[in-house]
Protein backbone atom coordinates (compact mmCIF):
# COMPACT_ATOMS: atom_id res chain seq x y z
CA UNK A 1 0.00 0.00 0.00
CA UNK A 2 1.59 3.76 -1.00
CA UNK A 3 1.18 5.74 1.47
CA UNK A 4 1.64 8.67 -0.51
CA UNK A 5 -0.63 7.60 -3.27
CA UNK A 6 -3.77 6.83 -0.36
CA UNK A 7 -3.19 10.16 0.65
CA UNK A 8 -2.53 12.53 -2.56
CA UNK A 9 -5.82 10.44 -3.40
CA UNK A 10 -8.15 11.23 -0.39
CA UNK A 11 -7.36 14.73 -0.50
CA UNK A 12 -7.97 15.24 -4.50
CA UNK A 13 -10.74 13.57 -3.92
CA UNK A 14 -12.23 15.49 -0.87
CA UNK A 15 -11.64 18.46 -2.76
CA UNK A 16 -13.91 17.16 -5.52
CA UNK A 17 -16.74 15.75 -3.15
CA UNK A 18 -16.88 19.08 -1.84
CA UNK A 19 -17.62 21.02 -4.80
CA UNK A 20 -19.69 17.94 -6.55
CA UNK A 21 -21.74 17.39 -3.26
CA UNK A 22 -22.43 21.31 -3.12
CA UNK A 23 -23.72 21.61 -6.63
CA UNK A 24 -25.63 18.49 -6.77
CA UNK A 25 -27.44 18.84 -2.82
CA UNK A 26 -27.30 22.46 -1.80
CA UNK A 27 -27.92 23.84 -5.44
CA UNK A 28 -29.85 21.16 -7.89
CA UNK A 29 -31.97 19.18 -5.53
CA UNK A 30 -32.12 21.10 -2.51
CA UNK A 31 -35.77 21.79 -3.01
CA UNK A 32 -36.29 18.41 -3.46
CA UNK A 33 -34.46 16.85 -0.42
CA UNK A 34 -36.84 19.63 1.62
CA UNK A 35 -39.94 18.63 0.00
CA UNK A 36 -39.08 14.62 1.32
CA UNK A 37 -37.91 15.28 4.61
CA UNK A 38 -39.60 15.87 8.16
CA UNK A 39 -39.79 19.43 8.92
CA UNK A 40 -37.55 21.04 11.46
CA UNK A 41 -34.80 17.81 10.23
CA UNK A 42 -32.16 20.26 8.72
CA UNK A 43 -29.90 22.86 10.43
CA UNK A 44 -30.68 26.46 9.73
CA UNK A 45 -26.70 26.14 8.74
CA UNK A 46 -24.73 22.99 7.55
CA UNK A 47 -21.64 22.46 9.57
CA UNK A 48 -18.84 22.69 6.84
CA UNK A 49 -15.85 21.24 9.17
CA UNK A 50 -18.40 18.46 10.12
CA UNK A 51 -18.94 17.85 6.24
CA UNK A 52 -15.36 17.77 5.14
CA UNK A 53 -14.54 15.25 7.99
CA UNK A 54 -17.45 13.38 6.28
CA UNK A 55 -15.69 13.75 2.90
CA UNK A 56 -12.26 12.90 4.15
CA UNK A 57 -13.41 9.42 5.23
CA UNK A 58 -15.08 8.44 2.21
CA UNK A 59 -12.59 9.78 0.36
CA UNK A 60 -10.19 7.38 1.78
CA UNK A 61 -12.01 4.33 1.08
CA UNK A 62 -12.71 5.11 -2.20
CA UNK A 63 -8.75 5.92 -2.72
CA UNK A 64 -8.73 2.37 -1.10
CA UNK A 65 -11.01 1.04 -3.54
CA UNK A 66 -9.23 2.43 -6.54
CA UNK A 67 -5.79 1.40 -5.18
CA UNK A 68 -6.23 -2.27 -4.48
CA UNK A 69 -6.24 -3.22 -8.14
CA UNK A 70 -2.73 -3.73 -8.99
CA UNK A 71 -3.40 -1.96 -12.45
CA UNK A 72 -2.74 1.74 -12.96
CA UNK A 73 -6.13 3.66 -12.69
CA UNK A 74 -7.81 4.82 -15.68
CA UNK A 75 -10.08 7.68 -15.51
CA UNK A 76 -13.30 5.01 -16.73
CA UNK A 77 -12.28 2.36 -13.95
CA UNK A 78 -11.69 5.74 -11.26
CA UNK A 79 -15.00 6.57 -12.38
CA UNK A 80 -16.88 2.87 -12.10
CA UNK A 81 -15.27 2.52 -8.57
CA UNK A 82 -16.62 5.28 -7.24
CA UNK A 83 -19.80 4.75 -8.76
CA UNK A 84 -19.98 1.28 -7.12
CA UNK A 85 -18.75 2.33 -3.95
CA UNK A 86 -21.46 5.55 -3.66
CA UNK A 87 -24.78 3.42 -4.73
CA UNK A 88 -23.64 0.47 -2.29
CA UNK A 89 -22.74 2.86 0.89
CA UNK A 90 -25.88 4.45 0.42
CA UNK A 91 -28.36 2.23 -0.15
CA UNK A 92 -27.10 0.68 3.01
CA UNK A 93 -27.02 3.60 4.80
CA UNK A 94 -30.34 5.39 3.32
CA UNK A 95 -32.26 1.67 3.56
CA UNK A 96 -31.18 1.74 7.25
CA UNK A 97 -32.26 5.30 8.10
CA UNK A 98 -35.34 4.83 6.65
CA UNK A 99 -35.68 1.29 8.72
CA UNK A 100 -35.51 3.40 12.06
CA UNK A 101 -36.69 6.93 11.27
CA UNK A 102 -39.46 8.46 9.60
CA UNK A 103 -37.25 11.94 8.76
CA UNK A 104 -37.20 11.20 5.32
CA UNK A 105 -40.00 9.44 2.59
CA UNK A 106 -38.95 5.96 0.00
CA UNK A 107 -38.86 8.44 -2.88
CA UNK A 108 -35.91 9.98 -0.64
CA UNK A 109 -34.49 7.37 0.03
CA UNK A 110 -34.20 5.41 -3.74
CA UNK A 111 -33.28 8.86 -5.29
CA UNK A 112 -30.41 9.58 -2.99
CA UNK A 113 -27.85 6.27 -3.82
CA UNK A 114 -28.25 7.29 -7.77
CA UNK A 115 -27.10 10.88 -6.78
CA UNK A 116 -24.54 9.56 -4.42
CA UNK A 117 -23.44 6.63 -7.48
CA UNK A 118 -23.13 9.95 -9.33
CA UNK A 119 -21.47 12.19 -6.90
CA UNK A 120 -18.99 9.41 -6.18
CA UNK A 121 -17.91 7.87 -9.64
CA UNK A 122 -17.10 11.83 -10.63
CA UNK A 123 -14.75 11.68 -7.39
CA UNK A 124 -13.54 8.48 -8.24
CA UNK A 125 -12.77 9.83 -12.20
CA UNK A 126 -11.33 12.99 -10.39
CA UNK A 127 -9.11 10.98 -7.99
CA UNK A 128 -8.02 8.37 -10.57
CA UNK A 129 -6.74 11.17 -13.27
CA UNK A 130 -4.17 12.01 -10.83
CA UNK A 131 -2.65 8.82 -9.24
CA UNK A 132 -2.66 8.08 -12.67
CA UNK A 133 0.15 11.30 -12.98
CA UNK A 134 1.63 9.88 -9.43
CA UNK A 135 4.62 7.58 -9.74
CA UNK A 136 4.24 4.49 -7.46
CA UNK A 137 6.94 4.47 -4.88
CA UNK A 138 9.81 1.95 -4.54
CA UNK A 139 8.62 0.52 -1.35
CA UNK A 140 4.87 0.28 -1.69
CA UNK B 1 -14.53 -10.79 -10.37
CA UNK B 2 -15.91 -14.06 -9.38
CA UNK B 3 -19.70 -13.28 -9.75
CA UNK B 4 -20.60 -16.43 -7.83
CA UNK B 5 -18.31 -15.54 -5.08
CA UNK B 6 -19.82 -11.76 -4.90
CA UNK B 7 -23.52 -13.49 -4.53
CA UNK B 8 -22.46 -15.71 -1.74
CA UNK B 9 -20.70 -13.22 0.12
CA UNK B 10 -23.25 -10.67 0.06
CA UNK B 11 -25.95 -13.29 0.46
CA UNK B 12 -23.71 -14.81 3.91
CA UNK B 13 -22.47 -10.87 4.77
CA UNK B 14 -26.20 -9.26 4.70
CA UNK B 15 -27.81 -12.62 7.26
CA UNK B 16 -24.70 -11.96 9.37
CA UNK B 17 -24.84 -7.68 8.98
CA UNK B 18 -28.55 -8.06 10.52
CA UNK B 19 -28.12 -10.97 13.20
CA UNK B 20 -24.84 -8.62 14.25
CA UNK B 21 -26.54 -5.41 13.65
CA UNK B 22 -29.59 -6.48 15.72
CA UNK B 23 -27.68 -7.88 18.95
CA UNK B 24 -25.47 -4.59 18.75
CA UNK B 25 -28.06 -1.65 18.03
CA UNK B 26 -31.13 -3.00 19.11
CA UNK B 27 -30.24 -5.06 22.11
CA UNK B 28 -26.47 -3.94 23.22
CA UNK B 29 -26.26 -0.29 22.57
CA UNK B 30 -30.57 0.49 22.30
CA UNK B 31 -30.72 2.34 25.67
CA UNK B 32 -27.44 4.53 24.60
CA UNK B 33 -28.89 5.21 21.76
CA UNK B 34 -32.41 5.72 22.84
CA UNK B 35 -30.69 8.30 25.20
CA UNK B 36 -28.51 10.16 23.04
CA UNK B 37 -31.48 11.37 20.60
CA UNK B 38 -31.20 14.86 19.17
CA UNK B 39 -33.51 17.91 19.15
CA UNK B 40 -35.83 16.61 16.27
CA UNK B 41 -37.71 14.80 18.26
CA UNK B 42 -40.31 11.92 17.17
CA UNK B 43 -37.60 10.89 14.20
CA UNK B 44 -37.35 7.61 15.08
CA UNK B 45 -39.51 4.73 14.51
CA UNK B 46 -41.25 3.18 17.08
CA UNK B 47 -40.78 -0.59 15.39
CA UNK B 48 -37.62 -0.43 13.03
CA UNK B 49 -38.19 -1.70 9.36
CA UNK B 50 -37.19 -5.07 9.35
CA UNK B 51 -37.59 -5.01 5.24
CA UNK B 52 -35.63 -2.13 4.72
CA UNK B 53 -32.78 -3.14 7.32
CA UNK B 54 -32.12 -6.11 5.55
CA UNK B 55 -32.00 -4.23 2.22
CA UNK B 56 -29.19 -2.25 3.69
CA UNK B 57 -27.46 -5.00 5.10
CA UNK B 58 -27.26 -6.74 1.58
CA UNK B 59 -25.66 -3.58 -0.10
CA UNK B 60 -23.32 -3.19 2.40
CA UNK B 61 -22.16 -6.79 2.37
CA UNK B 62 -21.78 -6.32 -0.95
CA UNK B 63 -19.75 -2.97 -0.53
CA UNK B 64 -17.49 -5.38 1.99
CA UNK B 65 -17.28 -8.66 -0.20
CA UNK B 66 -16.18 -6.36 -3.13
CA UNK B 67 -13.58 -4.91 -0.78
CA UNK B 68 -12.52 -8.45 0.24
CA UNK B 69 -12.40 -9.65 -3.20
CA UNK B 70 -10.51 -6.87 -4.68
CA UNK B 71 -7.26 -8.16 -4.04
CA UNK B 72 -7.85 -11.62 -6.02
CA UNK B 73 -7.59 -13.93 -3.03
CA UNK B 74 -9.65 -14.40 -0.22
CA UNK B 75 -7.85 -13.22 2.59
CA UNK B 76 -7.49 -15.04 5.64
CA UNK B 77 -10.29 -14.70 8.25
CA UNK B 78 -8.14 -12.12 10.01
CA UNK B 79 -7.10 -10.22 7.49
CA UNK B 80 -11.26 -10.14 6.38
CA UNK B 81 -11.98 -8.57 9.43
CA UNK B 82 -9.71 -6.20 9.51
CA UNK B 83 -10.83 -4.99 6.24
CA UNK B 84 -14.45 -5.07 6.57
CA UNK B 85 -13.97 -3.00 10.03
CA UNK B 86 -11.86 -0.69 7.87
CA UNK B 87 -14.96 -0.12 5.45
CA UNK B 88 -17.19 -0.26 8.50
CA UNK B 89 -15.37 2.33 10.01
CA UNK B 90 -14.78 4.60 7.00
CA UNK B 91 -18.82 3.72 5.52
CA UNK B 92 -20.18 5.13 8.75
CA UNK B 93 -17.58 7.84 9.78
CA UNK B 94 -18.60 9.60 6.97
CA UNK B 95 -22.71 8.89 7.17
CA UNK B 96 -22.56 10.24 10.54
CA UNK B 97 -20.38 13.04 10.48
CA UNK B 98 -22.52 13.97 6.59
CA UNK B 99 -26.00 13.66 8.83
CA UNK B 100 -24.43 15.53 12.14
CA UNK B 101 -24.07 18.21 9.70
CA UNK B 102 -26.69 18.16 8.01
CA UNK B 103 -29.42 17.54 10.96
CA UNK B 104 -30.15 17.97 14.55
CA UNK B 105 -31.23 14.15 15.08
CA UNK B 106 -28.30 13.02 16.75
CA UNK B 107 -25.88 14.56 19.25
CA UNK B 108 -21.87 14.41 18.33
CA UNK B 109 -21.44 11.53 21.07
CA UNK B 110 -23.28 9.26 18.67
CA UNK B 111 -21.31 10.10 15.95
CA UNK B 112 -18.07 9.54 17.44
CA UNK B 113 -19.58 5.99 18.92
CA UNK B 114 -21.64 4.82 16.27
CA UNK B 115 -18.40 4.02 13.71
CA UNK B 116 -16.95 2.33 15.99
CA UNK B 117 -19.46 0.09 16.82
CA UNK B 118 -19.69 -0.52 12.98
CA UNK B 119 -16.05 -1.38 13.09
CA UNK B 120 -17.37 -4.28 15.31
CA UNK B 121 -20.22 -4.46 13.16
CA UNK B 122 -18.70 -5.20 10.01
CA UNK B 123 -15.47 -6.77 11.26
CA UNK B 124 -17.43 -9.85 12.64
CA UNK B 125 -18.82 -10.11 9.21
CA UNK B 126 -16.15 -9.56 6.69
CA UNK B 127 -14.54 -12.50 8.94
CA UNK B 128 -17.15 -15.00 8.34
CA UNK B 129 -17.14 -13.79 4.91
CA UNK B 130 -13.93 -15.06 4.51
CA UNK B 131 -14.44 -17.92 6.38
CA UNK B 132 -17.50 -18.94 3.86
CA UNK B 133 -15.69 -17.42 0.99
CA UNK B 134 -12.40 -19.72 1.59
CA UNK B 135 -14.81 -22.86 1.20
CA UNK B 136 -16.21 -21.91 -2.20
CA UNK B 137 -13.92 -23.16 -5.28
CA UNK B 138 -13.27 -19.84 -7.36
CA UNK B 139 -15.38 -20.35 -11.10
CA UNK B 140 -13.48 -21.05 -14.04
CA UNK B 141 -14.75 -17.90 -15.56
CA UNK B 142 -13.31 -15.51 -12.99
Amino acid sequence: MDIKRIVIGTIVGAVTMHIVGYVVFEILTAEFYAANSMSGLYRDASLQWAIALGEFSLTALITLGIESRSSTPSIAGGFITGAVIGLLLWIGVDFVLYGIWNAQNLTLTMVDPLLGAIQYGIVGAAIAAVLARVPKSAMA
Amino acid sequence: MDTKRLIIGTIVGGIVLHIVGYLIFDVAAADFYAANEGPASGAFRDVPMQGSMFVANLAYAALITLGLLSRGTVPSIGAGALIAAVIGLLVWLQADVFLYSYTTIRPLLIVIVDPLLEFVHAGVSGAIISAVLARVPKSAMA
